[in-house]
This record gives C-alpha cells, structure tokens and sequence, in this order.
C-alpha cells in the first residue's frame, strides 16, 4: 500500500527538485559563460603590459626632454 | 603604448557602462529582501506564527533566485579593469583595489557562505541559530555595498593617496582617510537607502497582484504590512540621505552640482532651483525656466549666503588649474629623467594636485607642455558633463523618489485601517510601480557617474586617459558578448520570478510538502 502510494506520490512534480534543478543548470551556464568570455577576451594574453614606463609613455610626451 | 582612440574610449565607456547598469538589475533587490528577510524572520521567532516562517520562506525563494541569477555578474567589471582599463588599474590599484579585494575576501564569502545555511539549514538549525544566518546574509550584502562604495568613493573624491612620479601611480597613504571619505558614507547610505526601497516595492507589487487576484490573502496581507512600513521609513530616508549626498558634492564635486541644475552662471546666494528648464550646451544659457527662489542654495549649501558657483565660473577655475598643472607636468617630465632634480621635485610636490588638470590636454596635443590658450580653453570646457542628460536624470529621480514617498505613505495609511484588499486604484497602481525603483536606481547610477565626466578619478585621471590601446573590434565583440549574456540572464530572472510568483507560497507549498511526505515514506517503505 505504501510502495503504491509512493509511486502516485513520485509521479507529482517535485517543486524543490525542478528550481534546483532550474537554478544549478542557469548557474552552470552562467559560469560557462563568463569563463568563455574570459579566456576569448580577458584572459592573461589579451592585457596589455603595464608598468611605469608604459604609463610614462603614454601620459607624458614623446619628445625628448632635456633636464 | 599610445592613447587609445576616441573609438576605443567609447566602445569601452559603454561596455563598463552597460555590464555596472545590468549587475545593478539584481544588486538592490539582493540587498533590500535580504533585510526583509531578517524582519519577517524575526517576527516568526519573537510570534512563533507559522505564517511568518512561510512568508520567510517564499519570500526568501525569490531572493534566492535573484541572487543566483546576479552573483558574479559583477565579476566581468573586474576583467574589464585588467584589459581595457590596464593604464587605470595600474595609476589607481593601489588605493582602489584595497576596498575591492576586501569585498572579495569578506563580504562577498560571508553572503555567499550564509545563503547556503538560509536555504538548507531550516531542518537542521534552531530557530535562533537560522535567524542569526538570515541576519548575516543581509549584513554580508550591505558590507558587499560598502566596499565597492567605498572604492566609487575615491572615485568621486580621491583622498588618503599621493603620487609617485618613480612608480607613475597613486599610492595609499592613508587608508583611514580612504574609508572614512565623506562621499563614499554618504553614497553607501543613500544607495542602501535605494535598495531598501526597490525590496520593499518588489514586496508591495506581489502582494497587490495577490490581492486584486484574491489569491493568499493572509500571506499578501501581511507582506503588504511589512513592506508599507519598511518601505515608508527607507523611502524618508532614501531623500534625506540624497540631499546629504548633494550637499556632500557641492563642497567637492562643484562641476557635476552645476550641470545637474543647469546653472551656468553663478547667481547671487541664495540661488534658485530650476525645477523646469531646457539648457542649451552650445548657447551655454537655458530655455523655459521655471525656478523656486532660494532652494537651491538652501538644499546645496545650507546657508543664505554662500554661492553655488555656476558652470562659467568652474570653467575658469579649471583653465588656471590646468596652466598650474602644466607646471607639474614639465616638472614630471625632468623627474622621469633625471630624478634628482630637486628643483623639478620642489615644483611637482607644489603642484601635484593640479596634474590631472594638464592630463587633460593629451587629448587635444601629445606635447602639453606647448599648448596653446585656445587649447587650454577646450581642456577648460571638456570639464563639463552632459548637461541636459545630467539635469533630467535628476529630476526623474527625485520626482520618482517623492512617488515613492506618496505610496508607501498611501499604503501604509491602508494597512493602518485594515484596508487592505478594498481599493482597487491603489493595489493596481502599486503593481504597476514594480519597475520604477530600478528606473530611479540606474537613473542615479548615471547622475553620479556620468556626472563624473570627464575624470574616471577626479582631477586626478582623465577617463580617456585609463583605456588601454587595446583594437576596437575586440571591444565590440567582447561588448555583444555581454549584451547576449546578460539580457539571457536577466530573461532567465524575469521567467523563473514570474513562474514561482504565479505558484504562489500556497502552491509552492503544497507540493513541497507532498515533496517531503514522499522522501519521507519511501525511507520508511
């Protein structure tokens, strides 16, 4: 009787089990996502190489300056 | 490296722009029924009435939703900083990554730990140790705000940091000053304050729609009490707090309070508002003004005689501030090659604060140290923001932030009279109110932000001056990204809401129940 009743039980939908499932599977893209777009467009290779010396060329002039 | 190109600058602006309007979507409402939350929670342990438990609980699906759907999307600003802002990250990180870095590591982990304990923990905590884990996930998302406001903080008034011409950077010197900066406390109120809000009218919508559905009244009711009152009080604050945060940029951000009132000449104190005006940006004057005498002066500066100095006047003000500049600037210039130019060193230290000034004009020539006056008067006026888009964007705001007032005012006057479900105008003009905090929200966003045009670090930083060189197609490609990403997102938040909003907590409920009835039979078979 009560294996029987399970199974009428089991055929209803589970809500906590359908937004788990809802929201592991959008967080499991999500993050597939970002890690797309980082190593396509922000990974280590497209940064540029910043130092002083960059900054330096890039703020102050190019011409040479004489102390 | 060189300059990127106006293109580059641009496209980058508007990625930045986009990825912070977007994250911000779910932010306030994160953070206002985080706190929520914590009220109902509270009542269902001081009451002991399962109602408030369920409430907690439904209220507290949603929340979870959201928060899945927003966490990390703030992370692609983070990237953004390393690649198209590499010059900004480099000149600034050393003072602006600090309040990041402890976002990070502390508010950021606490949230994030405690949600997991908020939705698993019901069975397996006490009513007080469940409580404490609700009240420690809103506090981990208002020191979230804290952070990242600190940080746009020194954004909106650097302090606590000092050049050094051998690194090109700002570094810290005082990180006391760093938190303690006036603009970012008085940001991280208002913006908290506007948070509050936006969860208390998102409370107020379901709970309308639920009442002109006739659907889970004792719940609906009971949400609408809780949101009426919390709603009114942030909503009093959220303007009280606002106008601190104006007076607060009047004695620092002179430029933007001119532009958001369109004062291009400084009037006599007091000053008048303009309530209503059309400024002219080529003119430099205004059409169709209606002013109140006196308010703006009283609002901005508290006093009947002091000047809010008009956009004319600033202009001046940065023309002498960018010749001073220049003088750092060639000072700066010796110094890199030869550092022991104490002469050189002397005039940099004494006019290091004007530097930004003469960044400005590596816009216009590569040699600053030559230009010209005309060239220094377009330096002058490219201080300026969008006026017209500055001046509306206020005033939406405010008059969204005063309807905001007005409702939760009009609810709570209900709520008192146990009229709850009996005035149809007003449940269906406060389910139609659901997306104006977000409106007033992103229209703030863009009044501090825009505002701050055009320095990414005022007077220290031109924005044009913080993008990399990096090539514009990968910008725009790396900018369609995000838009395909998060609009997705943000249609996967907006289906899942709307599809357990229609369940409703007695639907969702039930079945959870029937859920738990089956997990636990089948143990027992």
């Amino acid at each position: 009787m009560v294996a029987l009743f399970s199974r009428t039980v089991s055929s209803q939908e589970s809500v906590l089990k359908t937004l788990r499932r809802e929201i592991f599977s959008l967080l499991t893209i999500k993050l597939l996502a970002l890690a797309v777009m980082f190593f396509i467009f922000f990974g280590p290779s497209e940064r540029p190489d910043v130092n002083a010396e960059s900054i330096k060329d890039a703020l102050l002039s190019q011409t040479e300056v004489t102390p | 490296m060189t300059i990127a190109t106006e293109t580059v600058v641009d496209l980058s602006r508007l990625q930045f722009a986009l990825t912070a309007m977007y994250h911000f979507l779910f932010v306030p409402l994160t953070i206002g029924l985080a706190v929520l939350l914590g009220i109902m929670e509270t009542v269902y342990v001081m009451t002991g009435r399962e109602i408030w438990k369920r409430m907690t609980q439904f209220w507290g699906l949603l929340f979870g939703i959201n928060f899945a759907m927003g966490v990390a999307t703030g992370i692609t600003m983070e990237f953004q900083f390393g690649t198209n802002w590499a010059y900004y990250s480099h000149y600034v990180g050393d003072v602006f990554g600090v309040p990041l870095a402890i976002e990070g590591m502390m508010a950021f982990f606490l949230e994030a730990t405690f949600i997991g304990l908020f939705f698993f923990g019901w069975n397996h905590l006490s009513k007080v140790g469940h409580l404490v884990v609700t009240w420690l996930v809103a506090i981990g998302s208002n020191l979230s705000a804290l952070w990242i406001l600190i940080a746009n903080g020194w954004m909106q008034k650097p302090t606590g940091a000092k050049f050094n011409f051998e690194t090109m950077r700002m570094e810290l010197v005082s990180l006391s000053e760093v938190l303690l900066n006036p603009v970012a406390q008085t940001k991280f109120v208002h913006t908290i304050g506007a948070c509050y809000v936006t969860g208390a009218i998102f409370m107020l919508s379901i709970s309308a729609w639920y009442l002109l559905r006739r659907r889970h009244i004792d719940f609906a009711r009971r949400s609408m009490t809780v949101a009426a009152s919390f709603g009114l009080a942030s909503a009093l604050c959220v303007v009280v707090l606002g106008d601190e945060s104006g007076y607060v940029d009047t004695q620092n951000q002179k430029m933007k309070v001119a532009a958001i009132e369109a004062e291009w000449e400084t009037q006599p104190p007091p000053a008048s508002f303009n309530v209503i005006a059309f400024p002219d940006v080529e003119a430099r004057q205004n059409y169709g003004e209606v002013k109140i005498p006196w308010l703006l002066g009283l609002i901005a500066t508290r006093s009947l005689d002091t000047e809010v100095k008009g956009i004319n006047e600033l202009v001046d003000l940065a023309r002498s501030r960018i010749e001073e500049g220049m003088i750092a600037y060639s000072a700066l210039e010796t110094l890199r090659v030869d550092p022991d130019n104490s002469v050189a060193r002397t005039l940099l230290e004494d006019h290091v604060d004007h530097l930004g000034y003469a960044l400005l004009l590596k816009r216009i020539r590569d040699d600053v140290d030559n230009a010209t006056p005309d060239e220094i008067e377009q330096a002058a006026w490219s201080t300026v923001p969008n006026v017209p888009v500055l001046f509306w964007s206020f005033r939406v705001m405010v008059g969204l932030g005063i309807f905001f007032i007005v409702l939760f005012a009009w609810a709570f006057w209900n709520v008192c009279r146990r009229r709850y479900d009996n005035n149809k105008w007003f449940l269906r003009i406060a389910l139609y109110s659901l997306p104006l905090p977000w409106i007033a929200s992103e229209l703030g966003w863009i009044v501090a932000e825009y505002g701050r045009q055009p320095w990414a670090i005022e007077g220290i930083l031109p924005t044009a001056l913080g993008v990399s060189s990096v090539s514009a197609s990968m910008v725009m490609f790396s900018l369609a990204g995000f838009v395909l990403f998060y609009s997705a997102l943000a249609v996967a938040d907006v289906y899942l809401m709307v599809k357990y909003i229609r369940m409703g907590p007695d639907e969702f409920f039930a079945r959870r129940h029937r859920a738990q009835s089956q997990s636990g039979m089948e143990k027992a078979s």
